[in-house]
């Protein structure tokens, strides 16, 4: 009857704790295994929104609000969009017919986007769509894995709608890399290491809690109004962002190391330190990336 | 095979130059601090100190005047510093540093560095 009504019966259970079965029903009318949004005919995209006029895309999402917003955003572009709840239905409906893109959840209640890509292998394909796979948290693991599945696209939740609309712009063009945005570099680094990628691996760990140290030691002398130890940390850590190449960090500490000599106020100290917070997770999400690419290339 | 005390507080820039500097063939023996650095000296198989001229505890500066008055010791010492620190660079050449080497570092550039002070840079081979 779950079935029946294009929804899916999900059993989770765990030797002497018991088991749990969860219905998931979704809240339209099932038409076939997707549930279709089709934008009006006669309503037009609005001026100046992007345009993904006529292109099919498949939303395989669990969370109902996050499908909802992304149904709404899409449906400004033109798109016509088929949504699933499941994995399996989404399986289903890429046999059913040949999408342009497919946006992924990481997490979905029957299987996850990993065992959804390696199933879809052995599916009789015509033309393959571009993936773009959405997680809540892109841990190294989760980003070797989509390395290994060939995913060059990924959104982190939540997403700006106008990430979303460049990500979907640069899948459907298969460009992976944002436009002039390199924010690390680590070709001079593993020539450094002569190819040793253990080494690098390590090397980034090392970066990451340089960061750390760097992050903690900075708000330690800006409560403490140490114009001279936040010249200290900020100095000592542009040595670690230059081997990487993250020039955009590298340039902050920079200013807050010069800022600091010359005795700014405390006001603009931490106007810096909070655009540095602000800019790390890209850095480390772009460096994770790099180690990942080098990774599976080799 | 000669033995390198090496100085740095960055264990990212530490642990680079270390695998570096052991596939050239030295021995390196690595030091978080200058407390550190300065404990270290009291192994007598130490042949070369390379340092960060800013170190927590105990600077570079402050190690190279240790060395030289209160060891009296000719221990080639080599800095590694910001090239923004001119004014500290001069001073401890002043007081018997024998070579910098400034950040970024290059650990081509600073085995040169190396071999240079030892007096082995025309004979690489004999490092061993």
């Amino acid at each position: 009857m779950v079935e029946q009504l294009g929804g899916c019966l999900v059993v989770e259970s765990k030797i002497g704790e018991g088991s749990t079965f969860s219905v998931i029903l979704p809240y339209a009318k099932k038409a076939s295994v997707a549930v279709e949004l089709t934008p009006p005919a006669v309503k037009e995209e609005k001026p100046g929104v992007t345009s993904f006029k006529g292109k099919n895309i498949l939303l395989i999402e669990d969370d109902f609000l996050q499908q909802r917003w992304l149904q709404h955003r899409l449906k400004e572009t033109g798109a016509i969009t088929q949504t699933t709840y499941t994995a399996q239905q989404g399986l289903d409906a890429l046999l059913d017919k040949n999408y342009d893109l497919v946006i992924l959840d990481c997490k979905l209640p029957d299987f996850s986007a990993w065992e959804f890509l390696s199933r879809y292998q052995h599916y009789p394909q015509q033309e393959q769509p571009q993936f773009i796979v959405c997680s809540a948290q892109w841990t190294k693991e989760s980003q070797e894995k989509a390395v290994q599945h060939g995913i060059q696209f990924t959104l982190e939740k939540p997403f700006a709608g106008t990430e979303l609309l460049e990500t979907i712009q640069r899948a459907l063009n298969n460009d992976p890399k944002p436009p002039q945005k390199r924010l690390v570099d680590l070709s001079g680094l593993l020539q450094e290491c002569q190819g040793n990628l253990d080494l690098l691996d390590e090397l980034a760990d090392l970066f990451k809690q340089n960061i750390l140290e760097f992050l903690g030691q900075c708000r330690i002398h800006l409560q403490a109004s140490n114009a001279q130890g936040v010249s200290f940390a900020a100095h000592k850590v542009k040595s670690s962002l230059l081997m990487i190449q993250a020039a955009e960090l590298h340039a902050l500490c920079d200013q807050l190391d010069e800022s600091a000599k010359e005795n700014e106020s405390l006001t603009y100290l931490e106007s810096l330190y909070s655009h540095f917070l602000e800019a790390y997770p890209a850095t480390e999400r772009a460096l994770e990336w790099e180690i990942a690419h080098l990774k599976s290339s080799n | 095979m000669k033995h390198l005390l090496l100085g740095e507080d960055d264990p990212m820039l530490a642990s680079l130059l270390k695998y570096k500097l052991e596939k050239a063939g030295y021995r390196v023996s690595t030091a978080e601090d200058g407390r550190q650095v300065k404990k270290s000296l009291a192994d007598n198989s130490i042949d070369m100190i390379i340092t960060d001229i800013m170190m927590p505890y105990f600077s570079g500066m402050e190690l190279v005047d240790f060395v030289r008055n209160i060891l009296r010791s000719d221990l080639p010492i080599l800095l590694i510093s910001s090239a923004s620190n001119e004014e500290n660079i001069l001073k401890a050449f002043s007081l018997g540093a024998d070579d910098f080497i400034s950040k970024p570092v290059s650990p081509s550039e600073l085995q040169v560095r190396i071999a240079r002070v030892m007096g082995k840079i025309r004979n690489p081979d004999a490092i061993n």
